[in-house]
């Protein structure tokens, strides 16, 4: 199911003028590169679990095969086990280095990816998106307001003290503690009502309205289990990289160099005897620059990332130093409205949703690894036990939203209807990465081929992040291209409880009609997974037609394995919280 | 000469001093809040903006704020850094230690290479001279990053002569892997500094003092090494230790496209993180390294010239 590396041997001096080549390219694209050395940006919708083949999604996408592209892609869920331990593995972050190490804070995809291997949540999320049992052995949901975890027994700490209900109360109390302010707090943590220990291994939540999600955020950094004793002495410096963590799960904290590595270890005593790890190390390195990190990965110092470069798909398919494996995920481009409501400009959005030639955004920003998708929360992969419904809905919404020639039809019909057009639409986008500025580049020119006059605006990350902060970074712009919008599970609901729900979170500020509102509610009370996706789809509709958020792409995610190592799962849970590293191995 | 040191020293405090009172008050003015870079920029309720206003002491006025700020890093200690829940000093110290090598290796190779061919290339017409000055045109004309992603492909990638990212553990280790970042870095440093005393050797020639000597019947080689290198020396360190002071933050090009923890990245990634208290400590710490060389370049135009201890 891999991508193949059907590279034909060259010569060295061939391969050395290619490799200039290869070199003078990337330079055309170097100025916007220097900007990235800054933690790169990544908006996050919270929340989110299936397995589903590659042929349906394939099919769900509307033909994720890009033959326009210099190849396709096909999804793989699990690469070749490995055959032997390895004693050291060098692993890249490319969103950079992580913010401290501690639960409450991970926030972004390179906390979640250390994090994950050292600290188990109450549920983890596995390859195939299913949410599994991790330390809550069971749970119960005597009444819609309450859920009974029952902690796993005889699980110890790395210090070797026991993990008890105390110290599964005392985490999650963590995160829902104002003054801790962690990043969990909102949405999810508000959602929570009580916290209680009742029993020496069980612990009870309560919500204050019926609320799925948060179940399945146990299965989230947010269900993460710290020592209680270790993080109340660490205090303020927990997580930090002299103090580290302290943890039960397959690997240990050993040591944090900032600005250059972390390095894991195996944790021998590891109560989950299918995830032993087969590495004795894992050292994570904070490249971001993506010409570095490919050479890099050519030349193995670097074994292997998740969230390879997008710019190199081309040279990593083509290497023998290695396999590109594209995996599902739960990650989106797209733009979101941050300006105006009126009906005029609704009925611009919607006309510039429909000029938008998507596979050709597809393939300049991606080199064909991504799709076109036409809903802002639901995807083909979403939740397993309910796929159907997920994927009948996709293929609705392609046949209704994909054809370019009736698009650009109606898309000018609109333009004319709405009238003269005095003021540009302005689209901001986040500078440095080369993805962006290419298809922001490209949106303007298709927004500007049916009439809508369209200019796009490079913000650095801090005034992106200022964006959902303050109504006055808001002013004069009208839109915000978004990549790698991600979700924090496979859960539909969540994204959409980001986007459309009053909150800080909620950047476009169009909020759901009582009526949507009312079915979402249910939806989120409802635990069958068909009646729970039936609900959510026709939530997604009024959604779909609002026009405040037009999706573009699905990304799936680019996993580089270097030829001597094998094991992980190409798909997304590895930036939920699931304990990948422990799959790694040997390939020979 | 006591005095001269003296006054440059007083001179050099007062810089810092009065850097330190620009740099605390342009975050203080600038735009981002120190809230987003605390909550990693995800959205957060009143209550919680309040308790981390109160706690990192950001409603205390200007003054207070700055007075408490500089007390504390005269100590040595610059607060903890937002981002990363760890202490200012902390997260400089091994960026303190690249950047001391990077920037001492591409001293060496810009006062070397840069002066020596600059005085080659004065004094010895002909296909040699002109080697260098073609040389020297194209070290100007590359830019940093242009010659940091043409050595990885050519030295890393190609050859494997050299790790393409990363700083090294150990002294042999960093050496090694410093090369190709400093390389990178000096090359237009070392065209500038080659150019400079170039022009700065060949004006000496044609003043009247070499003339005289020559025509005293002075030895040749004494005259240049008395009479022109000697003058020529003056612009050019200056020159090199303005260069010099730059590249300590001035390598963050260099230091993201071969990955190497140096201050100049940091200085980068906490701006776009709007982690506030290390941007003041890298800032403050530019300064004062910029005080120091110049400190050290007066003291050798100094010993060169001595006339210039009068002033």
């Amino acid at each position: 199911m891999s991508v193949d590396g059907t590279e034909t041997p060259k010569t060295g001096s061939i391969r050395s003028i290619v490799s200039m080549i290869v070199a003078m390219r990337r330079i055309a694209l170097y100025s916007r590169v220097i900007a990235r050395s800054g933690a790169r940006h990544r908006a996050r919708w919270i929340m989110a679990a299936a397995a589903i083949g590659s042929a349906t999604i394939l099919s769900a996408c509307g033909g994720v095969t890009n033959s326009a592209s210099s190849g396709s892609f096909t999804l793989t869920t699990y690469t070749p086990a490995p055959k032997g331990d390895l004693s050291n593995v060098v692993w890249d972050l490319p969103i950079g280095e992580p913010v401290p190490l501690d639960p409450t804070k991970d926030w972004n995809v390179s906390e979640n990816e250390v994090l994950a291997q050292m600290c188990d949540s109450l549920f983890r999320i596995n390859a195939a998106m299913q949410i599994v049992p991790d330390l809550a052995e069971s749970y119960s949901h005597p009444n819609p307001l309450t859920w009974v975890y029952n902690i796993r027994p005889g699980v110890r700490f790395w210090d070797g003290k026991p993990l008890t209900g105390a110290d599964v109360a005392y985490s999650l109390e963590r995160q829902i503690n104002p003054a801790v302010g962690s990043v969990y707090l909102q949405p999810a943590g508000v959602m929570i009502a009580s916290v209680r220990q009742t029993g020496p291994l069980q612990v009870t939540v309560t919500t204050h309205r019926p609320n799925v999600l948060v179940n399945e955020m146990m299965g989230t950094g947010m269900g993460v289990v710290t020592e209680e004793a270790f993080t109340k002495a660490a205090g303020g410096s927990y997580g930090n990289p002299q103090r580290g963590v302290m943890c039960s799960g397959p690997f240990e904290f050993k040591s944090w160099t900032p600005g250059q590595q972390i390095v894991i270890v195996r944790n021998p005593h590891y109560w989950d005897k299918a995830l032993e790890p087969k590495v004795a190390s894992v050292t994570f390195k904070f490249v971001t620059d993506s010409s570095t990190l490919t050479d890099a990965l050519l030349t193995g110092e670097i074994d292997g990332t998740y969230d390879a470069p997008a710019s190199s798909v081309g040279e990593l398919r083509k290497t023998s130093a290695g396999h590109l494996y594209v995996g599902a995920a739960t990650d989106l481009a797209g733009l979101v409205a941050i300006g105006g409501n009126t009906n005029r400009e609704t009925r611009l959005l919607a006309a510039l949703s429909l000029a938008i030639d998507r596979r050709a955004l597809a393939k300049i920003g991606y080199d064909g690894a991504a799709a076109p998708i036409y809903s802002s929360s639901v995807f083909p992969i979403h939740y397993p036990q309910a796929a159907p419904v997920y994927q009948a809905y996709n293929e609705e919404l392609s046949r209704e939203f994909g054809q370019r020639q009736v698009n650009l039809q109606q898309a000018r019909r609109i333009v004319a209807q709405v009238g003269k057009i005095t003021k540009p639409l302005t689209m901001v986008y986040t500078a440095g990465i080369t993805t962006e500025s290419v298809v922001a580049t490209a949106i303007v020119a298709e927004a500007q081929a049916v009439g809508i006059p369209m200019q796009a605006v490079p913000l650095q990350p801090a005034a992106v992040n200022a964006l959902y902060l303050s109504p006055a970074a808001r002013k004069g712009y009208d839109l915000l291209l978004s990549f790698q919008l991600w979700t924090d599970m496979t859960d539909p609901l969540e994204a959409m409880a980001v986007n459309t729900l009053p909150g800080p979170t909620n950047l476009s500020r169009w909020t759901l009609p009582p009526a949507a509102l009312k079915e979402f509610n249910e939806a989120n009370a409802t635990t069958d997974p068909t009646k729970r996706a039936e609900l959510t789809v026709a939530v997604d509709k009024v959604v779909v037609k609002s026009s405040r958020y037009i999706p573009l792409l699905y990304t799936p995610e680019r996993m580089f394995l270097g030829k001597r190592i094998t094991g992980p799962s190409a798909s997304w849970p590895y930036a939920f919280h699931y304990p990948w590293a422990a799959q790694l191995g040997a390939a020979g | 000469m006591t005095r001269f040191i003296l006054r440059r020293f007083v001179h050099g405090v007062v810089v810092v001093l009065v850097a330190s009172v620009v740099i605390f008050g342009s975050l203080f003015l600038a735009p981002g809040s120190p809230i987003t870079a605390l909550t990693a920029g995800r959205p957060v309720n009143a209550h919680t903006r309040a308790l981390l206003e109160a706690r990192y002491d950001l409603n205390a006025p200007f003054v207070v704020q700055y007075v408490h700020w500089l007390g504390h890093a005269v100590r040595g200690d610059f607060g903890t850094s937002y981002v990363e829940s760890e202490s200012v000093t902390a997260v400089m110290a091994p960026r303190i230690a690249t950047t001391l090598i990077l920037v001492s290796m591409c001293s060496l190779l810009v006062i070397v290479v840069g002066m020596l061919s600059g005085a080659v290339a004065a004094l010895k017409r002909g296909p040699i001279g002109t080697a260098i000055v073609v040389a020297e045109a194209i070290g100007l004309g590359i830019p940093t990053f242009v010659a940091s992603l043409l050595l990885i492909a050519i030295f890393s990638v190609q050859l494997h002569w050299f790790p393409v990212f990363g700083s090294g553990s150990g002294f042999i280790d960093e050496i090694w892997h410093l090369t190709l970042p400093s390389v990178a870095l000096a090359l237009g440093s070392v065209a500038y500094i080659g150019r400079l005393t170039q022009a700065s050797v060949e004006g000496e020639l044609q003043k009247e003092h070499v003339t005289t000597a020559t025509v005293r019947g002075l030895p040749h080689g004494r005259v240049i090494r008395r009479h022109v290198l000697r003058n020529a020396a003056i612009p050019v360190t200056t020159a090199s230790g303005i260069v010099i002071a730059y590249l300590v933050v001035g390598a963050a090009v260099v230091e993201t496209a071969f990955s190497l923890n140096g201050l100049g990245s940091l200085l980068v990634s906490a701006i776009a993180q709007d982690d506030f208290p290390v941007i003041q400590a890298v800032s403050l710490v530019a300064v004062a390294a910029f005080v120091v060389i110049g400190f050290i370049v007066d003291a050798i135009c100094a010993r060169l010239d001595p006339r210039i201890t009068l002033e």
